[in-house]
């Protein structure tokens, strides 16, 4: 290297530093000079706060000021994308992203672009996995990008511990680049199995960066806490006493609002984190976050890959995740910037459970990908979603995920061709001894996790070593270090929990569409359901499968008879909690059996003072609603199954009773024919819903 | 997976979805940049392992600005994006550089072989042998049931139908092969994308039975000229040709005159009374035309020799006159063939040797186009080889065949019949010349069964 290209690069470092004395931290330099001088591949494996953007940004600018056109950031977060544009700000370096919430700045940027007016151009792996953007956003500006990089780059391997169909993509996107389009990749978490899988995807002259993982700020505690209602009043009672703000992860979706709420309940100031929020939300929250103006989120993977806060003081995990380098990217985010942050994993009893769902379900079964192939390879020119969904019985969200994992797929048996998808000349085995070694990977990763939480020595340690990161010594810091649990173990309050636990009960959101037609010829409903045949905002007692009201429900539907609590609980809810305006009661009728449902909606009107009705009767005998997997197929089983009994209908606002509701077109047709006949408001009522179990 | 010559070539001509901004590299200005690498013993990859604007800078082209070149060569993001988008979807991309670029193409159009082609299907079907079968989208009944009849004949000779893929004559004869378990190849003008969605073309290309390319961008619409363009493409792979039907005017007409003039296989016509004037006024415009009806698919032997002027008519006396008149109309012909492509070799060969003189515009082709595995320091040994100083320009066809044929015997031995595989022409013809040569001690036979040719011991010093 020339010296007149390291004075060059060390000024532009303290240009953005504004530090006139700073220098390079180890390998940086080296990393910019393959990318500029040598248009080489580079891999760059150090910590988060090592500098890898630093890395980028001035390679960019020398490129920039060799005649090379603007750089390609592929990143995983919205925030980090954020962050990143203000830190490259000091170099001179204009960057924008382009994401699903700034469209209508798209326009604008593509001209910068064009006009040279723009050096970095971020963007996510989603939007580089849309066929469309690719096609009619990044496409005519993609000719002039001049390096590439690509973020959290370990995602890159098949070895990694996070498989992300986008990134499958991105891989096969670098082995498509000439040599003369140089590449950055950049991960903070990798084991050396990882690091060799990646470096071998990026190409035979790749040049690696690699640093200690490990964070010395940083004090690990474990605490095995198997029931869930322990595990809460832990956060409400230790919560407080943990200096800063931070991050609880959890596994499921669900698991975020419950612990959210009840955080809040007892005045700690906690938001639920998930993938179900706004992309305007998330960056709301993460916001929040950045500026101490929350206590925690509570969040699932979906607050990812990246997340940049160097205060950032704890993060708790509400269960045990996947894997050791799982945790340890998690866990790796607090205490970049200060001297002591804690990393406190809960391990529950249900984590197991959890986790090796996940594990089994990551891949479509070769089942369900017969199923969509056929069809396709039957179909003349390719079939959109619904059509889709009219001959397969699947579920939608299967459908999704076997389509997204198929159009992956190198060579992919399918593409999508505007909405159409189309079966591709290739021919396509799964290759089911690939997904069974990540699966037997997995498993064994997962044991890895088991094995941190009663490791007897020191965390660090083990967490390092996992990483193919050796550790001198012991850390000093973490429980096993120091000795003892730094936490209580054990809390006060359970009771309150499991009470709280308990009401599970949540709300059943009415149908806006019917489902496609002909699914419901007979009845004659198709499209947009109209306002006055709409079934009203319902609720359900609970979660199938969680908690006390469940095992209630589910011993009632065993004895053929609901238990009298269950009756009490329902007119709690309906009086206490929910109070419609209702005038009579009815229920969804059953051939199968007659008496379970209807006896219930009785006694519930008894203890309501509100008269019944049975006015609803069923004509014909349905195949089991749960054995129809999607919207088709579920809305198709019930048409012409049910009659109004005009004599016996009762005038005024109904409330109308099921034992289970899962896709809600049971009470969405049988509502709508009440409606018709009465023309007054129905409230659908379930004793569980299996929607979101 | 693209070759890095390929991607090279890519950058330069490819349409990469980014909207003209920067107008790719037509023919005849790649041509010139084939000559410029050649000139400096570089192959197209070469231009990718530098920056844009120094590879650009150290290739000077005339009429094409460095400027250009190098904003095409820095197109590399577009071209993996482009890629991604067409292999997924089933499409491959055949450079000029690569080992399976069909050669009949290459030795036929030399410069202006197309640098690229889009396609799908296994690319050994393009290395079969193959009968070209032409006609109007509105051909006659007779006309299409004779296609139709042919196509499924040259399943059962193990020869592809080479098509236009079009409604009519091209689609009766491409499935009748494909349906009697036989191979078809179809130039498509249009649409390549849309095509290989269809159930039943993906169907037939991913059992290996056809194979569909294009020259243009995989999303083109249809039009006349890329219809007309790519007739040529469509007789230059196969040995011999069909003209179901034709009139007198539009793309069958055309083609066949294009494919007459150049010379570059026989044409055969069909005759029926209900066919379009054009049948009948095709033989007018060439005596080497053949009329045939039904009665060729009665022949016992090979109804593509048949077509090929058959067996018996180049060894046998009664034709043989014809035939080396229409072969020596080949080397006449204006368009590229095979004498210049010969002439090219030859300029090649002594370029290597005696350098700086190689300003010979189409001498660069045959440089870039030479496989990947094949030695370049042979190039000198085989101007030893040819120890008598070679004419000034090839006379006749039978010079060109030895400096063909030189270089594949220089790596290993071959029998009359490989040296006709390797040259696309008829068995009987290799024989004829490998005779001859060997009497004028050009060649030697140097095994004898089966009978290999290889080339005279070079004296030593």
């Amino acid at each position: 290297m020339s010296n007149t290209f390291r004075r060059e690069a060390e000024g532009l470092l303290q240009q953005a530093l504004d530090a006139p004395g700073a220098t390079f931290r180890d390998g940086q330099l080296e990393a910019i000079h393959n990318a500029v001088e040598l248009r080489a591949r580079t891999l760059v494996v150090q910590r988060t706060g090592w500098g890898k953007s630093m890395v980028y940004f001035i390679a960019t600018r020398l490129l920039r000021m060799r005649g090379a056109g603007p750089t390609l950031i592929v990143s995983p977060l919205l925030a980090l994308m954020r962050n990143q544009i203000q830190s490259a700000a000091p170099l001179g370096i204009r960057a924008a992203t382009l994401n699903s919430e700034n469209q209508n700045t798209w326009k604008e940027i593509e001209k910068a672009i064009v006009g040279g007016e723009l050096d970095v151009l971020l963007i996510s792996p989603e939007r580089l996995a849309n066929d469309r953007f690719v096609e009619n956003v990044l496409g005519p500006i993609a000719g002039k990008i001049g390096l590439f990089v690509v973020d959290e780059a370990h995602c890159i391997s098949d070895w990694g511990h996070d498989f992300r169909p986008d990134y499958r993509r991105i891989r096969r996107i670098i082995s498509g680049l000439p040599k003369n389009l140089p590449v950055i990749a950049t991960t903070a978490t990798a084991n050396s199995r990882v690091v060799d899988d990646v470096a071998a995807q990026l190409g035979d002259d790749i040049h690696i960066q690699r640093g200690p993982l490990t964070r010395e700020s940083l004090q690990l505690e474990v605490y095995e806490i198997g029931a869930k209602p322990e595990r809460l009043a832990w956060l409400a009672e230790e919560l407080p006493k943990v200096d800063g703000s931070g991050i609880i992860y959890a596994l499921t979706k669900r698991d975020t609002r419950t612990i959210a709420r009840y955080l809040s309940d007892r005045g700690i100031d906690a938001v639920a984190y998930n993938a179900d929020l706004s992309g305007e939300d998330r960056i709301e929250l993460e916001r929040r976050l950045q500026d101490n103006d929350v206590k925690a989120l509570v969040a699932t993977t979906a607050l990812g890959m990246g997340y940049d806060k160097p205060d950032l003081g704890f993060v708790m995990h509400y269960q045990a995740p996947q894997s050791v380098i799982h945790y340890y990217q998690q866990v790796g985010r607090a205490g970049r910037g200060i001297a002591r942050a804690r990393g406190i994993l809960l391990s529950g009893r249900e984590d197991s459970r959890i986790n090796r769902f996940f594990i089994e379900n990551a891949f479509p079964t070769p089942q369900d990908v017969e199923l969509i192939l056929e069809a396709l390879e039957l179909s003349e020119e390719g079939l959109n979603k619904i059509e889709l969904e009219a001959v397969v019985n699947l579920k939608q969200s299967q459908i999704d995920k076997t389509l997204k994992f198929l159009s992956v797929e190198d060579n992919a048996p399918v593409v999508k061709r505007a909405t159409r998808w189309v079966r591709t000349p290739h021919s396509y085995s799964m290759d089911l001894v690939g997904i069974q070694r990540l699966t037997d990977r997995r498993n064994e990763e997962w044991a890895e996790v088991q094995r941190y939480v009663s490791h007897a020595g020191c965390r660090m340690r083990f967490l390092a070593e996992a990483l193919d990161d050796s550790l001198a010594e012991d850390c000093g810091r973490c429980d096993r270090c120091t000795g003892g649990a730094i936490a209580a173990s054990n809390v006060e309050g359970t009771a309150e929990a499991i009470q709280y636990l308990s009401k599970n009960s949540g709300l059943i959101r009415p149908r806006k569409r019917w489902a496609r037609a002909p699914s419901l010829e007979h009845y004659g409903f198709s499209g947009t359901i109209k306002a006055e045949l709409r079934v009203e905002e319902g609720r359900y007692v609970c979660n199938w499968g969680d908690g006390v009201w469940s095992e209630l429900v589910s011993g009632g539907k065993e004895h053929g008879h609901f238990d009298e609590t269950l009756v009490a609980r329902c007119v709690e809810l309906v009086r206490e909690e929910w109070n419609p305006d209702i005038t009579w009661v009815t229920c969804v009728p059953s051939l199968r059996r007659p008496k379970l449902v209807a006896s219930l909606a009785k006694r519930i009107a008894n203890a309501l003072g509100l008269p019944f009705s049975a006015c609803v009767h069923k004509i014909r005998e349905t195949a089991p609603q749960k054995t129809m997997e999607n919207s088709y197929h579920q809305a198709s089983n019930l048409d012409g199954a049910f009659e109004i009994d005009e004599t016996a209908v009762v005038r005024g606002p109904a409330l109308l009773i099921d034992d289970m509701v899962d896709s809600g077109w049971t009470f969405c047709i049988v509502g709508a024919l009440l409606r018709r006949s009465i023309r007054e408001p129905v409230y659908p009522l379930a004793l569980a819903s299996t929607l979101d179990s | 997976m693209l070759t890095e010559d390929t991607k090279a070539i890519l950058l330069l001509c490819g349409p990469l979805g980014d909207r003209g901004q920067i107008k790719p590299l037509n023919l005849a200005e790649y041509d010139r940049v084939a000559v410029a690498l050649h000139q400096r013993d570089m192959r197209p990859a070469d231009l990718t392992s530098s920056a844009p604007e120094e590879a650009a800078s150290a290739l000077e082209v005339k009429g094409v600005a460095p400027d250009r070149l190098a904003s095409l060569l820095g197109r590399g993001m577009a071209l993996t994006l482009s890629y991604e988008k067409w292999s997924q979807a089933g499409l491959w991309v055949l450079g000029r550089g690569d080992t399976d670029y069909p050669l009949r193409l290459k030795r036929r159009l030399g410069a202006k072989a197309p640098p690229l082609f889009f396609g799908a299907g296994d690319r050994r079907l393009l290395s079969m042998r193959g009968l070209a079968v032409v006609g109007s989208r509105d051909a006659s009944t007779a006309a299409l049931s004779f296609a139709s009849q042919v196509g499924a004949r040259m399943a059962s000779e193990g020869t592809a139908i080479i098509s236009g893929g079009a409604r009519g004559v091209d689609r009766e004869s491409m499935m009748a092969a494909v349906n009697a378990g036989g191979y078809s190849v179809g130039v498509l003008a249009d649409s390549l994308l849309r095509a290989i969605a269809s159930r039943t073309n993906r169907q037939a290309i991913s059992s290996g039975h056809l194979l569909l390319l294009s020259p243009f961008h995989p999303d083109a619409r249809f039009h006349v000229g890329n219809a007309m363009g790519r007739n040529k493409y469509i007789y230059c792979l196969a040995e011999a040709a069909l003209v179901a039907d034709s009139a007198t005017s539009g793309g069958t007409w055309t083609g066949a005159k294009e494919a007459l003039a150049a010379g570059w296989l026989s044409v055969n016509v069909f005759q029926h009374k209900t066919n379009g004037p054009g049948t009948r006024d095709l033989l007018n415009v060439d005596g080497r035309v053949r009329p045939i009806d039904e009665a060729v698919l009665q022949t016992p032997g090979s109804v593509l020799e048949a077509m090929q002027d058959g067996k018996e008519s180049v060894s046998g006396s009664a034709r043989r006159p014809a035939a080396q008149m229409g072969l020596f109309n080949q080397a006449k012909a204006r368009d590229k063939g095979a004498t210049e492509i010969a002439d090219r070799y030859r300029a090649n060969a002594r370029g290597a040797e005696a350098d700086n003189d190689s300003t010979d515009a189409k001498s660069a082709t045959l440089v870039e186009e030479k496989p990947l595995n094949m030695d370049v320091n042979r190039q000198p040994e085989l101007a030893d080889a040819e120890a008598s100083p070679p004419e000034p320009a090839v006379a006749s066809l039978y010079e060109a065949f030895i400096s063909l044929a030189m270089p594949s015997l220089l790596v290993a031995p071959l029998t009359v019949t490989e040296m006709a595989t390797k040259l696309g022409i008829l068995r009987s013809q290799a024989k004829l010349w490998a005779e001859r040569a060997a009497e004028e001690n050009r060649i030697q036979v140097v095994k004898k069964s089966p009978k290999k040719y290889g080339p005279v011991e070079s004296e030593p010093g």
